[in-house]
């Protein structure tokens, strides 16, 4: 029920923040926020309710995992949006929220069931890694839904702020983000020493989860250098973000479609 | 002696080029794009485990798989080598050049960074904003002026130093100093992380290990008897494993281990990593690991994570302030490009000291 809630007020905020010139006009553009914070308050009480109902973190399947993704979009969002007093990004941020709550809520339902953990995910180095991936994957949304803001920024001027103040709030939200997808591929290394007897395999998974790393890193030399900034910059960033989706939800596929082996279950 | 300068310019000509080229932000960008492309066709294609390539039985076993997989596909992907392709020169070369040129920049930068760090900052000369981001100039100011310039600085963490001389008197203050360092400790978690992978493909070594309960078995790599005393499958309420768990005893050591609670003995990791049970009996399979690179590696890991959090989120920035006796006071700041609140400090400083002047006529 509250993820079903959290759901339909995330496309009230996509809408609210979509319209928002025009609220703003008759002084109403706190609603799209309000949608927004409503999403996040009724996301996470049903990530709290859930975790109680299972007895562990909710971060032991797909499902949960994209829940959590979203909720980071949004926290992440949130407090960027207290602390820039700018709304103006908003309707691309909660796009990209959309897109990830959109995979989850039509995930088959065997998926959705609570379940018990199976022994590899009984150790607390879960928690750690999938949290801090989760922390990073939110922040690279938020920054993928800066970057598409970055974009229109030119047909759009009254709507969005001034480029150089977009490309700063780029590369903050990259420096931020991307230390816990370093913490997130460390700890996933030390449990998979200690469940595996090996920190790196070349899993598919682990390749994937290397590449988006490096990528972010790539970005983070460019952004000093003036030409690979503006538009182009925001390309990269949102490269990036299709590369954590593909780590993501796309990296089970391809290990179906290439018929390759994981250890990773999601 | 002119002939030898001749001789030599042009191989010092191409180490400058070669040394300027290996510190460059958009040389290291290539080489990561490079890295993600090679990193994508590699994971398309499967591996197989360094373990699996070095035992003959398991190597034949893993292509067959691979043939009832793949078909014809099958053996041009093992000829071929791509099946090993996190281990061939093409994905290795990059990586070398990147920890190649981390080390040149290193070495570039190191003595410029620490001479920054711990050289003397004080410049007292009345040109003292000359080359600053932000400056400012105030006249008509005098001591109270100075004194809440100072004040503020020091309220919002700067490290202030003074001096005064004939020309004036003279103020330097910055913040986040030594997180100047921070670059260096990244840069040298990546060369440990070369210390560690090399350690580690050099002297690790890992064996799978079949031990019957109530039984022995021996590790071939250094001698150790293990003895297998137990095994246990506990299970939920609602009947999925919750956890197997095997008692076995390592020389004198006896431990429970579990999938993520290995027992370490002498350095050497025992981690259970299945079962095998027949009618008559049961038998546990260990992973025997020797790594001695792991614990480099991971600290490495760290040492990357501590630098970089400190190099984003603790920007140098300073400010250099000059009073002249003729009463105009001059500030020049200097920041980090992700000192993003800089501009506005700069300018909350200035008219603090300017808020005194109006409030409280000069009286030094």
């Amino acid at each position: 029920m509250w993820i079903a809630a959290a759901y339909g007020l995330l496309w009230l905020a996509f809408a609210g923040y979509l319209f928002y010139p025009w609220l703003r006009r008759y002084r109403g553009s706190w609603g799209a926020t309000g949608a927004a914070l409503g999403a996040w308050l009724c996301l996470t009480t049903g990530l709290v309710e859930r975790s109680i109902l299972a007895g562990h973190w909710p971060l032991a399947n797909r499902y949960e995992f994209a829940l959590c993704f979203v909720w980071t979009i949004l926290s992440v969002y949130l407090l960027l949006e207290a602390s820039w007093r700018e709304r103006g990004c908003g309707v691309f941020v909660m796009a990209m929220g959309l897109f990830v709550a959109s995979y989850a809520v039509t995930r088959p339902e065997a998926m959705k069931a609570i379940a018990s953990l199976i022994p590899a995910l009984r150790s607390p180095w879960l928690q750690l890694h999938a949290a801090t991936a989760a922390i990073a994957y939110g922040g690279f949304g938020v920054v993928a839904g800066l970057g598409l803001a970055r974009l229109f920024s030119a047909r759009m001027p009254e709507r969005l702020p001034p480029d150089g103040e977009l490309e700063r709030m780029m590369e903050r939200s990259v420096a931020l983000s991307f230390p816990w997808l370093t913490f997130s591929i460390l700890a996933g290394a030390i449990w998979a020493q200690n469940a595996w007897a090996r920190f790196w395999g070349w899993d598919p998974k682990e390749t994937w989860a290397l590449l988006t790393w490096l990528w972010y890193l790539m970005t983070l030399h460019l952004f000093p250098l003036p030409r690979w900034r503006g538009q182009r910059m925001a390309i990269f960033l949102l490269i990036g973000f299709g590369l954590v989706i593909f780590t993501f939800i796309g990296v089970p596929w391809l290990v179906q479609l290439v018929r390759l082996e994981s250890l990773h279950g999601f | 002696m002119a002939g030898q300068i001749d001789q030599r310019a042009p191989l010092n000509t191409f180490l400058k080029r070669l040394w300027a080229f290996s510190a460059r932000l958009d040389v290291t960008a290539g080489i990561l794009f490079l890295l993600v492309l090679l990193s994508i066709v590699g994971s398309s294609i499967p591996q197989l485990a360094p373990e699996i390539s070095t035992d003959p039985e398991r190597f034949t076993a893993w292509v067959a798989a691979l043939r009832a997989k793949y078909d014809g596909w099958a053996d041009f992907l093992v000829n071929s080598g791509a099946v090993q392709f996190f281990r061939t020169w093409v994905f290795l070369l990059p990586w070398g050049l990147l920890f190649l040129f981390t080390i040149l920049c290193v070495a570039h930068r190191w003595r410029a960074i620490w001479h920054n760090v711990t050289g003397s900052p004080m410049r007292c000369t009345p040109a003292i904003a000359d080359g600053a981001t932000y400056s400012a100039s105030i006249s008509g100011a005098r001591g109270p002026a100075w004194e809440a310039l100072r004040r503020a600085l020091e309220q919002d963490g700067y490290r202030v130093l003074t001096e005064t001389n004939e020309a004036g008197w003279f103020l330097y203050a910055d913040r986040h100093r030594l997180a100047r360092l921070a670059t260096l400790v990244t840069h040298l978690g990546v060369i440990v992380l070369l210390a560690g992978v090399l350690l580690s493909t050099q002297t690790s070594w890992r064996e799978e290990l079949i031990v019957p309960l109530d039984g022995s078995t021996v590790v071939r790599q250094v001698g150790l008897h293990v003895h297998g005393a137990g095994f246990e499958i506990l299970r939920y309420p609602d009947g999925n494993v919750a956890s197997y768990e095997a008692l076995v005893r390592v020389q004198e050591a006896q431990a429970r281990i579990r999938v993520n609670e290995p027992l370490v003995y002498q350095s050497i990791g025992f981690h259970l990593s299945g079962y095998v049970q027949t009618r008559d009996q049961t038998a546990v399979v260990l992973q025997v690991v020797y790594d001695p690179g792991y614990a480099l590696i991971i600290i490495a890991g760290f040492l990357v994570l501590i630098g970089m959090m400190v190099t984003f989120n603790m920007p140098f920035s300073c400010i250099r302030a000059c009073l002249t006796e003729d009463g105009v006071l001059h500030l020049g700041g200097w920041a980090d490009r992700r000192a993003y609140g800089f501009a506005h400090a700069f300018e909350s400083f200035v008219q603090q000291a300017v808020a005194v002047l109006n409030t409280q006529p000069d009286t030094v």
